[in-house]
């Protein structure tokens, strides 16, 4: 497999507005650069998407938006508030599902420890809640410590979702979740996106398992985003190019194109390259390839495809 | 109405659902006057954004297939002609798919109609032989 | 959504309330034990002479004061339960200011605090009054005009009759807030919490120990010296001023060099509390920032 350099893929956001905004942020822990100088955007009602591999920097992001984090330089934005100064009004209109699968208070019921969230949580929908508490089949009566880490998972959703708060950050929301209550779950969250103006950024490992209800992705690598657009974006300019390809080929693209990944067999060859299509296959045609084919990728092959680069330093 | 989406279909998800529409249409499930189902429980039961379902249901008023009434939901455009119009698009949307899949396993388009003129006539004999 | 659309933090009154629930319920089980003994207490001590006569009288509720230490340092431990201070506990996900809203639980864990005390001094009056009437609260009390005297057995030494101050039954009030806010500070402002209280109490031991074995003024100082010291916190500075008297008689009493009263109780305690306070206070300000 060769492989080439890192592709530089867009990173502009346009003006926005936007419901999270990070600019230049780094946090150092002891040993690691969690983050460093990071920026993105989340534009208002987006569903967005970041992918990166474990220790990219996700949940120290996501807790930093929270207002738990500490930052080393840099600004951060929710709604225009600095989660550091106006935590808690900002935690006011988060809906946050964290990483870790602990319930605050093991010696209350569910049904207690959502009450305690209703009462401290502005806009609570009540009935919401309970008919969630419905969907997701969770029982009020048990007590908290006794739940399995999937029935945590849930009742940390509902959480969230209750009070139908502008910004969801969800961290690894599918986490933990059998089948049964993640297909719940999505469906959950696309009606939940249908009735209530709201923002999400979701982290996960696993993009196929949310990809069709987020609209904008970005792929963050130790501590920096390589890129952030909308899904549309992405499957137009990052595909995947079937040919066959003689001996000595020499791929030479244009400006604003750059192949991601190449595999050689013996006989033909598939290109991952970002650009437009057929500015790609043109400049496949002109160094001697015949292209037999042309598809997007998925979400989840194309995180795979643009993490797996190397840097070349 | 039942709309599916095919997971190995690499179309954006938009234009899938619009194909489903249309394919409703010329199978006769869906006609004239008819609501189409609302932005929210479309996107839930096919749990996608409900934003690629609004937008789905954008080009298919911009094409003159559906018109929306505000507040009331999404129609079947009254001028719609499933036959006339609909069903050859579709047949083009279906050959489209049927020549990149040729391409893709090294067959040439005439490859192709030679083969569906041989399954065309076995099921014509197949047909003859019951009757 | 736009910027005007979006909600308040909910208001610190709603959350502090709903923290004297949470924090009630999370120490619900061990309350009910101490409810459930000092009601056994109520009921099975008349039974018996012997303990009614152990009970009472009492001339000094400052006596209270190691109990009330000792009950006071267990709160913090059941409020802070599953509270990561440094981590993501749910108090710190909530949509509450964090500095406000540990205070909020600080004070909803004393005020369940004061009610256990509360329940504990009202049994003990109870109890006293069954026993004794109001006799129970009156007394004599042994006094030493000069110290030399009443030990060579010369005299200096008399009795004279006492009642129970009222403000003595503040006082294990006051010596359960300071542990409480104490080891409340401790568990919040520092990181390593047991590591401190813990090596605390080994200087604590030693300083003790090596007073006791070198019979050292500054020992001595430390622990009773001043209204201020350790005693001061732990009986409201009655002890210092108690001598031990062995007569030539052979009989021993502790006997007042100087009658407690309710500004040398306030001066001892004073310090205690407000300090205690401050390093609370000061420990709630501590960032959470992880």
């Amino acid at each position: 497999m060769k492989v080439s350099t890192m592709t530089p893929l867009p990173i502009d956001m346009g003006d926005g507005p936007f419901a999270i905004e990070v600019e230049g942020v780094s946090r150092r822990f002891e040993e690691t650069q969690a983050l460093d100088d990071l920026a993105l955007a989340v534009p208002e009602g987006a569903v967005y998407v970041l992918v990166g591999p474990n220790g990219a920097g996700k949940t120290t992001l996501l807790t930093m938006l929270m207002g738990l984090g500490a930052r080393d330089s840099g600004s951060l934005r929710v709604h225009g508030m600095d989660p550091a100064a106006r935590g808690a009004e900002v935690r006011a209109n988060v809906g946050y599902v964290p990483e870790h699968q602990r319930l605050g208070y093991p010696w209350l019921t569910v049904g207690r420890y959502l009450e305690h969230c209703a009462r401290l949580t502005p806009g609570w929908d009540r009935e919401y809640a309970a008919r969630l508490c419905r969907d997701f089949d969770v029982d009020l009566s048990k007590r908290c410590d006794s739940l399995s880490k999937g029935q945590t998972r849930r009742v940390q959703i509902i959480a969230a979702l209750a009070s139908r708060p502008a910004v969801l950050l969800l961290d690894e929301p599918t986490d933990g979740l059998d089948h049964v209550i993640r297909d719940v779950m999505l469906g959950v969250l696309a009606e939940h996106f249908a009735d209530s103006p709201t923002t999400a950024l979701i982290s996960t490992h696993r993009v196929y398992e949310i990809e069709r209800l987020v609209d904008h992705v970005g792929v963050l690598r130790r501590g920096r985003l390589l890129g952030q657009m909308p899904v549309d974006d992405l499957r137009g300019k990052l595909r995947r190019y079937w040919g066959t390809a003689p001996e000595d080929f020499e791929l030479s693209l244009g400006s604003g194109q750059r192949v991601v990944r190449t595999i050689r067999g013996p006989a033909d060859a598939e290109w991952t390259v970002w650009g437009e299509e057929q500015d790609v296959v043109a400049g496949l045609g002109r160094a001697g390839a015949t292209v037999r084919d042309v598809a997007p990728l998925s979400l989840d092959e194309a995180a795979t495809a643009l993490l797996s680069q190397r840097e070349i330093s | 109405m039942l709309i599916r989406l095919e997971q190995t279909d690499g179309r954006p998800l938009y234009v899938q659902i619009m194909d489903a529409v249309r394919a409703q249409l010329v199978r006769g499930a869906l006609g004239a006057g008819d609501a189409l189902p609302s932005v929210r429980e479309l996107a839930s039961s096919l749990r996608i954004n409900p934003r690629t379902v609004s937008q789905a249901y954008a080009e298919l008023e911009r094409e003159g297939i559906v018109h929306v009434r505000p507040g009331k939901g999404s129609f079947i455009d009254s001028d719609v002609q499933p036959t006339e119009v609909e069903r050859p698009r579709l047949a083009r949307e279906v050959a489209l798919r049927t020549m990149a899949d040729a391409s893709r396993n090294g067959l040439l388009l005439d490859d192709v109609l030679d083969a569906l003129r041989i399954l065309a006539r076995e099921a014509d004999s197949k047909k003859e032989g019951v009757g | 959504m736009s910027a005007g659309s979006l909600r308040h933090a909910t208001p610190p009154g709603v959350a502090a309330v709903e923290q004297l629930r949470v924090v009630g319920l999370s120490m619900r089980r061990e309350m009910l034990v101490v409810a459930a003994a000092l009601l056994g207490l109520l009921i099975l001590a008349p039974m018996s002479q012997e303990i009614m006569l152990e009970i009472g009288p009492l001339l000094l509720p400052t006596d209270l004061g190691p109990l009330a230490f000792t009950v006071g340092i267990v709160p913090p431990l059941l409020v802070w339960r599953r509270e990561a201070f440094f981590g993501e506990s749910t108090l710190w996900l909530l949509p509450v200011e964090h500095t406000a809203h540990a205070r909020a639980k600080v004070a909803a864990g004393w005020l369940w605090l004061m009610g256990v005390v509360g329940m504990g001094v009202a049994v003990l009056i109870g109890l006293i009054l069954i026993g004794h009437g109001t006799d129970g609260f009156r007394g004599m009390v042994w006094f030493a005009t000069d110290v030399a005297a009443a030990r060579a057995g010369t005299g200096g030494l008399e009795q004279i009759p006492w009642a129970t101050p009222v403000w003595g039954w503040a006082h294990p009030f006051f010596v359960a807030t300071c542990t409480y806010l104490g080891a409340t500070a401790i568990l919040l402002g520092l990181r390593r919490p047991f590591h401190w209280a813990i090596g605390g109490w080994i200087v604590l031991m030693a300083i003790g120990l090596s007073a006791e074995v070198t019979t050292a003024a500054w020992g001595n100082a430390l622990l009773s010296g001043y209204d201020v010291a350790a005693d001061g916190l732990v009986t409201g500075g009655h002890d210092t001023r108690q001598v031990w008297v062995t007569l030539p008689t052979g009989r021993a009493y502790w006997a007042f060099t100087e009658l407690p009263t309710f500004s040398s109780w306030l001066s001892s305690i004073a310090p205690w509390t407000l300090g205690t306070f401050a390093a609370c206070w000061l420990a709630t300000r501590r960032s959470r920032q992880v």
